[in-house]
């Protein structure tokens, strides 16, 4: 499945989106418009970290969003053992099979076994950027809009990536993109582990 | 009103630590040069007030807002309350310190915590905070507010040397870190200025000092201001990971 065929909740205006990261992404990395695909590698467009920190600014201002800080390893680590998913540089085959089921916009046969964790950063494409993006936008669509104080509406915050009440000021978080991340892949190792 | 050819004119600043000492030196020169300016206080609001109120009585912009800068959500809360009322952030001057001085041997944990908590830990939240913004602005100018402390060694204040060398080293690899998106970032490093913080030192060896300073005077919160403000403006746009003295030469 690539990001084109990304099925999404109703509300998220997916073409949209991808249009919109790749603007973020010329923007960013001062490119023409033309020469960023979804399927573009950052790395070889010549983004460095700071580049995609940028980016997520952005996306988050775009869209209220609160883009994940940690790359796709250091998530998962924080919630399985690491040398579960990276032994001496290596990605394991529980790494490569998270890589694989967490990443579909990328070729899958490039998750070969002897694939080194630093390389997987060189793949993160254009297209990478616009899945997460429509994930967090569907986490948003479905997260509740209630005060939790008050129970009025709430509205998106025009300054920062939360919500805010406008009749008692209580502001919400919204769920940061680590978590929603990490419980997406929580629950593609449960079916992976099922699987086997 | 302020002369429509001033340095910070649109700009937006947040001072931290700007109710008092150099802080409100900070907060006015830099409302003066045209700045909208947030000053911020953590305890002191009266004084605060009278900040804000200072600068609208000389035409300037300017708005009180509480937060401990060593509070994640209280930072937090402070860029947001910027950001909704000027729309923007320019400038952060990282100002807000304290002192707990004590010799090591007798320290408490809390004079430990308490002067690493606000010195150091407070600059990494409000630049943390305010990097967004001037990320997307594609520009923006950190100035802290160090101390000659940080080079010269001293007993009884261990703690307090720690965070400002930390800090120091902190400007410095920040300015490499963040040049790429056009963020500077600097520090002022004062000598001893005429503020409540520095009674206790010049009142124990104040004629002691003033005999190594070879401008033979303390400094004025003005002289340190002028620095910030220096370093913050576009004056210094081909500036970035200094540490500028502002001492009277103490200390060369």
């Amino acid at each position: 499945m690539g990001p084109d065929e990304q099925r999404a909740h109703p509300a998220v205006p997916v073409a949209e989106v991808h249009q919109k990261v790749r603007e973020v992404v010329a923007k960013s990395l001062e490119l023409k418009l033309d020469d960023v695909t979804l399927e573009s590698s950052l790395f070889d467009l010549g983004a460095e970290s700071l580049d995609l920190l940028d980016m997520a600014f952005l996306l988050e201002k775009e869209y209220r969003i609160q883009f994940p800080r940690a790359d796709i390893l250091e998530r998962a680590a924080q919630h399985f053992r690491e040398e579960d998913l990276v032994v001496s540089g290596v990605v394991t085959p529980l790494g490569l099979e998270m890589l694989r089921r967490g990443m579909p916009e990328l070729d899958p046969t490039k998750f070969r076994p002897g694939l080194k964790a630093i390389d997987v950063v060189k793949m993160i494409s254009v297209g990478s950027f616009a899945r997460i993006t429509v994930r967090l936008l569907e986490a948003k669509a479905e997260a509740p809009r209630d005060c939790p104080k008050c129970g009025a509406a709430l509205v998106e915050s025009t300054v920062m990536p939360e919500l805010e009440c406008p009749s008692c000021g209580e502001i919400v978080p919204l769920e940061s993109g680590d978590d929603i991340l990490l419980r997406d892949l929580t629950e593609l190792f449960k079916q992976s582990q099922a699987e086997s | 009103m302020a002369d429509p050819g001033a340095r910070f004119r649109e700009r937006v600043a947040i001072v931290t630590g700007a109710s008092r000492g150099i802080g409100r030196a900070v907060a006015t020169q830099l409302a003066a040069e045209g700045a909208r300016v947030v000053v911020n206080y953590r305890q002191a609001a009266a004084d605060a007030d009278a900040v804000v109120a200072a600068i609208q009585a000389g035409g300037g912009e300017a708005c009180a807002v509480q937060a401990d800068v060593a509070d994640e959500a209280g930072v937090r809360g402070l860029v947001r309350a910027a950001a909704k009322r000027f729309g923007r952030i320019d400038v952060l001057v990282a100002n807000a310190g304290v002192v707990r001085d004590q010799l090591i041997g007798a320290m408490t944990l809390d004079q430990w915590d308490a002067v690493i908590q606000t010195n150091l830990r407070g600059p990494f939240l409000c630049i943390r905070e305010v990097l967004p913004f001037m990320m997307r602005q594609q520009g923006g100018s950190i100035v802290c507010l160090s101390s000659i402390a940080a080079d010269r060694a001293g007993r009884g204040h261990g703690n307090y040397v720690a965070a400002k060398g930390g800090l120091n080293a902190l400007v410095r690899s920040l300015a490499v870190e963040l040049a790429p998106k056009a963020v500077r970032v600097n520090a002022v490093s004062p000598g001893v200025i005429l503020t409540e913080m520095s009674e206790r030192v010049r009142t124990l060896a104040g004629d002691e000092i003033l005999g190594q300073i070879p401008l033979k005077r303390f400094g004025e919160p003005a002289d340190v201001a002028r620095a910030v403000c220096f370093l913050a403006s576009d004056e210094a746009s081909y500036i970035t990971g200094q540490i500028l003295h502002v001492t009277g030469g103490y200390g060369l």
